[in-house]
């Protein structure tokens, strides 16, 4: 299939799928409700539930998902290793960090409090795993820069655990833990906007990266000898890719799985060349985690599952599958 | 794979290109009085070693393991810094070459390198074109045809489309020399592209690169352990011993028994024979 085929093909499913998503949920409001308010009809309650309250969901899901599927891409590609995925250089650890770090210590009361934590601490955490990596190193050795995100997470989940045993009350302890398996239900639209117009840059900061990706990723040595600067690359692609995540989580928390099956799906559909990949990805996650957030706001109406669970839930039967059919 | 005319170096060849235009002693590639000590390193991987690579020409380093063939190559590549001395290319420090420009006119095969996704072989050989593209990097018909190119004179068409990861050492070793070739180098450096490769395939490797000296006049760098096969499809041999030149010259003259068995710590003969590229002295271990 041609990269154009494929695209609009996967276009399509985004579409679908947000539409499938404003036609469902806990309020008695249907897909012709739905079609009715996209159209500026329909009564007021119904405007309410489309507009006020699935729509927000329904767009950040396809940012974050987008976001996500696309930075472990670029990880995947950088560290040259199938089981990156967004969270692997510790990105997420530092946000949950300064997240549960806002709860403890009171701002928890205010969502922009927690939501500014997570933002910090993704960026401290960012920080302190690249200057460790720069620090082994020269050059930024892919290995190092793997160890140091891992090294660098598990210290701040020790910390994380630290300050629930020591200081959280149970509520506290709960909604932490709601937190690190992430949740798109608090976004309004004006924050919605916001991320869109920070993720749209890195998205395509990340597109003018695909083709040194492709060569990277078949080998750094030799992409170096193809006159691609290794370490230009792999600097920019990690901050840009980071940034991404590191906001994505600060508003939706920690959402599991859509960076690392959403790209390998890819890939095992239509091949490794990130001229392709990367723009796929983040339509195929988009389109994932709307499902998948559909699922978790539905299927135990009117309580709600942790979307993160659900991306675990139905994707990893879902790679499962196309993990066996693709190695036959 | 074509059959290769014979080498320079056979007897009666004096009416090969390389000899015959005075273009022999022109240089393309190279290296002077270079040392090289890795950081924590107490001794130089590379000691004083100098080398020119010239077109339509194969040279081949061989020398023992640890020997500081691989540490040559990446001075030579440009990919390591020399601690004292400096690389050159057509005269120009290697520093002062953009890696793009480089690129078009410097081609280097590592070692093999994991590649961690699935690619296509043509995936793969079109990266070739990276320092041949503009800034959107759009192929165009002339990329197309180096990439066709690059696979035919590999004898990769039939494997175009298959996964790298799918095929033989040997087809994944002509793949990457493929890649090589659609940079459309003047000179290319090969680091043991025959290692643990079977007779058919190596004799297939060597073959492809004397015919890219003999037929496209590219100056060619082959690191192996193959002293046989550097004899005969090698112009010159550099033969090197702990970071050191011990020898350098025609095949003749440096793959002698006395040069070969210190070099190798290990009792050699040295006999010649005669093949269809020509005489070449060949070794065996005591």
């Amino acid at each position: 299939m041609s990269r154009i085929v494929v695209l609009g093909l996967l276009l399509g499913l985004a579409a679908a799928s947000a539409l499938f998503a404003l036609g469902v949920g806990a309020a008695p409001v249907g897909f012709a409700d739905a079609v009715a308010v996209a159209f500026g009809e329909g009564e007021p309650a119904q405007r309410a539930v489309v507009l006020g309250i699935r729509l927000p969901r329904v767009l950040l899901a396809l940012l974050v998902g987008g976001a996500l599927a696309a930075a472990g891409a670029v990880f995947q590609a950088l560290l040259r290793n199938p089981l990156a995925d967004p969270y692997v250089l510790g990105v997420s650890s530092g946000a949950a960090l300064g997240a549960v770090g806002m709860m403890v210590f009171g701002a928890g009361a205010f969502a922009v409090g927690v939501e500014a934590g997570a933002l910090a601490g993704a960026l401290v955490a960012m920080v302190v795993v690249l200057r460790v990596a720069l620090a082994a190193g020269r050059t930024l050795d892919t290995r190092v820069l793997l160890l140091a995100g891992v090294v660098v997470g598990a210290f701040f989940n020790a910390v994380i655990l630290l300050l629930l045993t020591m200081e959280a009350d149970a509520e506290t302890f709960r909604s932490a833990v709601f937190w690190t398996m992430g949740s798109l239900a608090r976004a309004d639209l004006a924050e919605i906007a916001g991320l869109a117009l920070f993720l749209g840059p890195c998205l395509l900061a990340l597109g003018l990266l695909s083709r040194p990706l492709d060569l990277v990723a078949a080998g750094e040595e030799t992409a170096g000898y193809l006159g691609v600067p290794v370490h230009r690359i792999k600097l920019a692609g990690y901050l840009v890719a980071s940034l991404a995540v590191a906001v994505s989580v600060s508003v939706a928390g920690v959402i599991g799985f859509v960076g690392l099956i959403v790209p390998h799906a890819v890939r095992m559909l239509w091949g490794a060349d990130h001229r392709l990949l990367l723009p796929a990805s983040v339509l195929a996650g988009g389109a994932f985690l709307v499902l998948a957030d559909t699922a978790a706001r539905t299927v135990a109406a009117p309580a709600e599952l942790p979307t993160g669970v659900v991306t675990a839930l139905i994707g990893v039967p879902l790679f499962a599958v196309l993990l066996v059919r693709s190695s036959k | 794979m074509t059959e290769p005319p014979p080498p320079g170096h056979a007897v009666g060849s004096s009416g090969s290109l390389g000899r015959s235009s005075g273009e022999a002693d022109r240089v393309l590639l190279e290296g002077t009085g270079l040392v090289c000590r890795y950081k924590g390193a107490t001794r130089d991987a590379i000691r004083h070693v100098s080398v020119r690579v010239g077109p339509a020409s194969v040279c081949a380093l061989i020398g023992p393991n640890g020997s500081g063939k691989s540490t040559l190559v990446k001075l030579l590549a440009g990919s390591l810094a020399p601690d004292s001395g400096s690389v050159s290319y057509e005269g120009v420090p290697l520093s002062q070459w953009s890696p793009r420009d480089l690129a078009r006119r410097l081609a280097v095969v590592p070692q093999s390198e994991h590649v961690p996704f699935p690619m296509t072989v043509r995936s793969l050989v079109s990266m070739g074109r990276y320092p041949h593209l503009g800034p959107w990097r759009r192929e165009r018909p002339e990329d197309a045809q180096a990439i066709a190119v690059a696979l035919s004179r590999c004898g990769l068409e039939a494997f175009a489309d298959r996964p790298f990861q799918t095929l033989s050492g040997g087809e994944q070793q002509r793949t990457r020399i493929a890649r090589a070739l659609a940079q459309q180098p003047k000179v290319l450096v090969v680091d043991e592209p025959t290692a643990a490769l079977d007779m058919r395939y190596e004799m297939a490797i060597f073959r492809l690169l004397r015919a890219l000296a003999d037929d496209d006049r590219v100056a060619v760098l082959i690191v192996t352990h193959n002293l046989n096969l550097a004899t005969r499809f090698g112009d010159r041999i550099l033969l090197l011993k702990d970071g050191a030149e011990t020898a350098e010259g025609p095949p003749a003259e440096v793959v002698t028994a006395a040069n070969i068995s210190r070099a190798y710590d290990w009792p050699v003969t040295v006999a010649t024979q005669s093949f269809r590229e020509g005489k070449a002295p060949q070794v065996a271990p005591g």
